[in-house]
């Protein structure tokens, strides 16, 4: 029932962000799924295992890269237009409110402490996101060089 | 006028005049529906080499240069903000179908005109919108393990707090000005939700009620950029995320700070 919530707000709230900030209609479904998929796996790995948090948000992030490779490729979409609202729900935001919040409170330290957490977690989804794509590129280009080697001999 | 230039020229072939400016009006469109400044360049080069000619385009997020075939020189200012990811898609369909001749300079060039001159596409209605955000507001709710009710206060705030940011932002010029009461706005509301007592703890709602309003497109296109090495842009929208960000902050800062 946790599990089924979870999949349900996730393609929700990603469709949700796709709606504000007018994605196209026909991408509507992909969205969905790319954001309740990648959301539930987060969600997973952060409340049920004991992993570190960055671990969760890099594998959440990765699973929205190689989605979005897969059905951009698929759908001829833009992939920005599918990582966009998936990415809003992986942001920081409990993090970055800590942070302003501890400063309120003339908590530097604990202002400090999460103000790193919040770019930690940030630059491990941005490297999640970058995976697929490099791996991706690398490959091609092997198969690119193995063809012209084939072709000259 | 138009008609008979292009009576004469041969199909498939623009006018370098009617090339250069059509490149810079999707250029500009592309830049103001918020695409990455490499996908720019690469979608304008190759609408370029699709109708026969050189082109070379260079964007930073506030000009727009074009050079066509090694000899005339265009530039347009281009503004930061706005986001409309209908508008990539859409020319980004347009450029692939005049790669492969399914569709005609001219009819392209008519597209782009009318696009140019409207400056919107199909738009969802404001208050799809402003559902959308409710059910954005909700997802960290769950990750904080909140009761049911919660999911509810957090859906009608988070609409709240995206309807002040969306009417103040059509309204006034200055940019980061809605944001600031917005996110003063929402922590009144969550103080106010704890002090009537229907709430024990206003922290959860806060958080879910700002995500509508996160700079997820700045954030996602500086990165990349930066990855892509255009570190000039990268760097404007990373300043400009963290501007909207920081807005977000001190309007709640400052309403914890008073109340």
């Amino acid at each position: 029932m946790d599990i089924f919530l979870n999949v349900l707000l996730g393609g929700l709230s990603a469709v949700g962000f796709s709606l504000i900030t007018n994605a196209p209609r026909r991408a509507a479904g992909i969205i969905g799924i790319t954001g309740a998929l990648s959301w539930t796996v987060f969600y997973i790995l952060k409340n049920y295992s004991h992993m570190n948090i960055l671990i969760a948000n890099y594998v959440g992030a990765f699973i929205i890269g190689i989605l979005a490779y897969y059905f951009a490729r698929m759908y001829h979409l833009p992939e920005n237009i599918i990582v966009i609202p998936c990415l809003v729900n992986l942001v920081p935001g409990g993090n970055a409110y800590r942070t302003i919040l501890y400063m309120v409170q003339s908590n530097y330290n604990g202002s400090i402490n999460q103000g790193l957490q919040t770019f930690l977690i940030a630059s491990f989804i941005a490297i999640g996101l970058f995976t697929t794509p490099y791996f991706a590129a690398s490959i091609n280009r092997i198969k690119m060089i193995r063809e012209k080697r084939n072709r000259t001999n | 006028m138009k008609e008979i230039t292009t009576n004469k020229l041969p199909e498939n072939k623009l006018s370098e005049h009617e090339l250069s400016d059509l490149c810079l009006k999707t250029a500009y469109l592309l830049v103001n529906g918020g695409a990455e400044t490499y996908r720019v360049e690469d979608t304008v080069e190759r609408i370029g080499a699709s109708l026969g000619s050189d082109v070379k385009c260079y964007v930073t997020v506030t000009a727009i240069f074009i050079e066509i075939n090694h000899k005339s020189y265009k530039f347009i200012k281009a503004r930061l903000g706005g986001t409309n990811l209908q508008m990539i898609d859409e020319i980004n369909t347009m450029s692939r179908q005049l790669a492969v001749k399914t569709m005609t300079a001219d009819g392209f060039k008519r597209h782009i005109d009318h696009l140019y001159k409207y400056k919107r596409t199909s738009d969802f209605p404001f208050t799809i919108k402003a559902i959308g955000a409710g059910f954005v507001s909700m997802a960290p709710m769950l990750l904080f393990e909140m009761p049911l009710y919660y999911f509810i206060y957090c859906f009608f705030v988070g609409i709240i707090g995206y309807t002040i940011s969306y009417t103040l932002s059509k309204l006034s010029m200055l940019p980061y000005a809605d944001l600031f009461i917005a996110g003063f706005i929402i922590a009144l509301l969550g103080i106010l939700l704890k002090r009537v007592g229907l709430i024990t703890q206003y922290h959860t709602i806060i958080i879910g009620a700002i995500m509508p309003l996160v700079p997820g497109v700045a954030i996602t296109n500086a990165i990349r950029e930066l990855v892509m090495r255009h570190a000039l842009s990268s760097m404007v929208k990373f300043l400009d995320s963290l501007l909207v960000a920081s807005s977000i902050g001190f309007g709640i800062a400052s309403a914890l700070i008073i109340f």
